[in-house]
């Protein structure tokens, strides 16, 4: 489990994160959704400490990140960006063999750590010795996540992983990741901005707004009761179609039963 | 200087503008013009005088002008060619569209677009040819790198160091004309 | 007439100092343009990539004789000049190319656990190192330029001959000293072009 405790995060007078405050729950996959610049990329930040905190701590499992070694903190989290950030220089094979070479695993075992990794997200053992720009954007995105996986971490963060996945191969992608992730039982907390995928991958998703986190749950619960004003907006007007496709049939009722109550 | 510069833009203009639509041509050229280039200008006027004394010319001015202006095609052409292929395609196609003859299309679309880029290659090659321009005063050329060989040669600092730190400021006051050229240029096309 | 001995001789001068120029060029203007680069130090990585550019505007003529005038004649200002004229496009290469190392890639190498060191070693030299190698082409062939003027100053090398053959309009010590001259610059220059593509692979090109 991770523990965000009175989160915050200044820069000089303007405050970018305000006294955030949620519980990750362990194999659970957490969405932090929102529009841009509300906070939700630098809380991401916060937890493998690529910032630094203002106030507030974080926890995972019962031990404050504060006081964990930023380098030996990263190893045990996975961290997949938009820009994915393979390394152009390495061959495929280094790029997933990464982290375990950092973590100073024997040689047998990560070429067969590599091997499973890519036979995990769907890609053929051939493309070991390519280079990233000889892969396409959706091969290049699923070896960013292997990478990220590679050195079995509890822990995976996701920077807006599947936002420069054209839009054909994303549902396929999203689902797919999300197979795998139950699969693996991994704590995710990804981050974006396209409602759609919060909704179709989250268990949890937290919404941010300047800064806070308006409202926090499963995404039934959000669509069905919407905490704020912002929030209700934010989801837009054809939530409860969303909240059908989300096969919710009990929570439709109650909430279209409370639209007509209120109309 | 002055007789070298307009001699080399109109080669290079001329090559770049030759070679701009042709990637053959262009590696080619642009392979000529960094050889010359990388010839030391000392060693290059060494080849020049002999190759010109045939023709009566070794000394003086004519070796200085001709180096200058070997030297001053690279930085030139090599932006006439990146400056011309620069220009977007649908402005040109736009510009068919309207129909104007190709020709015009060179001068009054290409060419202005690209004139920001042509002018920091210009730039180069004025900073550069200053420079060589003082060192050919050992060939007779003349110029204030003769107060710094003559400084040199007779131990006289104050006479080599009066030379150096008017060069320097002249390459300077090159330098600066010419980026303010660039922006004008730039700003007038409203792209910077 | 000319002493190919005496040729060969020069030629080994000009080459011996030319490459201690260059050692000391690089020596200097790697690790300065490593340091600029580091987080955090943005502004200062600005003013050394603008000073860089202005110097590089002064003739070499200019330093020559600004190097005599602090160190008199001989080989070591000709050595202070070739250093000074030739650090130049080695550092302003070296911080273009530590700039050019995309952010998302450190950020990823940092997320990943990387430390600073390893995100340096691993990550940021290898992406740097074909800019870097340009400049140092640029600086070898400006140093071997420069070192041939330098003979003006009282160090042996090939100007020498050239200026020896100007002076005395003497066409075979001219030509004795400006063709060697000419072919180490030319020589170095595609030498360090392939070295350049054997260490960088064509799929990292970009």
């Amino acid at each position: 489990m991770i523990v965000l405790d009175g989160v915050t995060k200044r820069y000089g007078d303007r405050t970018i994160v305000s006294e955030v405050s949620l519980e990750l729950r362990e194999g659970e996959l957490t969405v932090f959704l929102g529009p841009s610049g509300c906070g939700k990329t630098t809380t991401l930040k916060l937890i493998n400490r690529l910032l630094p905190l203002t106030a507030g701590r974080i926890l995972i499992g019962s031990q404050d990140i504060a006081g964990l070694e930023p380098i030996a903190l990263r190893r045990r989290i996975g961290y997949v960006i938009q820009e994915v950030g393979l390394f152009p220089h390495y061959r495929i094979f280094d790029n997933v063999a990464l982290v375990p070479r950092l973590l100073g695993w024997p040689r047998e075992k990560i070429d067969a750590r590599v091997l499973e990794m890519l036979a995990l997200v769907n890609l053929p053992a051939d493309l070991l010795g390519r280079f990233p720009r000889e892969l396409s954007g959706g091969q290049r995105q699923r070896v960013g996540v292997a990478r990220a996986l590679a050195g079995d971490p509890d822990i995976l963060l996701m920077d807006e992983p599947f936002g420069a996945v054209d839009p054909q191969n994303r549902t396929f992608i999203q689902d797919e990741f999300k197979r795998i992730q139950r699969r693996l039982g991994k704590t995710v907390v990804m981050v974006t901005h396209d409602l759609d995928e919060a909704l179709r991958l989250g268990d949890s998703v937290a919404l941010f707004n300047a800064g806070r986190v308006e409202q926090s749950g499963a995404p039934a619960d959000l669509l069905a009761e919407p905490a704020t004003a912002f929030v209700a907006d934010f989801l837009g007007g054809d939530r409860l179609t969303r909240l059908a496709r989300l096969r919710c049939p009990d929570k439709l009722e109650a909430a279209a039963a409370e639209l007509l109550a209120h109309g | 200087m002055l007789w070298a510069l307009p001699l080399a833009a109109v080669v290079a203009l001329g090559a770049g503008l030759a070679f701009a639509d042709r990637p053959r041509g262009a590696a080619v050229a642009l392979g000529v013009a960094n050889v010359l280039t990388t010839v030391p200008s000392v060693a290059l006027f060494g080849l020049l005088i002999p190759l010109l004394g045939s023709l009566g010319l070794g000394v003086g001015r004519p070796p200085a002008i001709l180096a200058v202006a070997l030297y001053s095609v690279l930085p030139i052409l090599r932006n006439a060619i990146v400056g011309l292929r620069g220009v977007d395609p649908a402005v040109i196609e736009a510009a068919r569209a309207m129909g104007l003859p190709d020709a015009a299309i060179t001068w009054r679309v290409r060419l202005p677009l690209a004139l920001p880029v042509i002018l920091a290659g210009v730039r180069t090659a004025v900073v550069m040819g200053i420079g060589i321009t003082a060192i050919a005063a050992y060939v007779g050329a003349g110029g204030l790198g003769r107060w710094v060989f003559g400084g040199i040669r007779r131990s006289y600092p104050e006479m080599a160091l009066a030379g150096a730190l008017l060069i320097s400021a002249l390459a300077f006051a090159g330098d600066a004309v010419l980026a303010w050229a660039q922006r004008l240029a730039g700003r007038r096309l409203g792209l910077a | 007439m000319v002493d190919p001995a005496e040729v060969g001789r020069l030629a080994a001068a000009h080459l011996a100092l030319s490459a201690a120029g260059v050692a000391l060029s690089a020596a200097i203007a790697i690790p300065l343009g490593v340091y600029v680069t580091r987080p955090g130090r943005k502004r200062l990585a600005d003013a050394v990539l603008a000073a860089a550019g202005m110097a590089q505007t002064i003739p070499s003529l200019a330093v020559i004789a600004l190097a005599m005038i602090a160190l008199g004649l001989g080989w070591a200002p000709a050595l202070l000049a070739l250093v000074l004229y030739g650090f130049l496009p080695v550092l302003h290469n070296t911080v273009a190319g530590f700039e050019g190392v995309p952010a998302d890639l450190l950020e990823a190498a940092a997320g990943l656990g990387m430390s600073p060191g390893q995100i340096l070693a691993a990550v940021e030299w290898p992406l740097a190192l074909p800019v870097m190698l340009g400049g140092l082409r640029t600086c070898v062939v400006l140093t071997i330029g420069t070192a041939a003027l330098a003979a003006e100053i009282g160090a042996p090398c090939l100007g020498n001959l050239i200026f020896q053959g100007v002076s005395t309009s003497s066409l075979d010590l001219t030509l004795a000293g400006a063709i060697p001259t000419a072919l180490l610059a030319i020589g170095a220059d595609l030498g360090l072009g392939a070295l350049e593509r054997r260490l960088v692979p064509a799929e990292v090109r970009a």
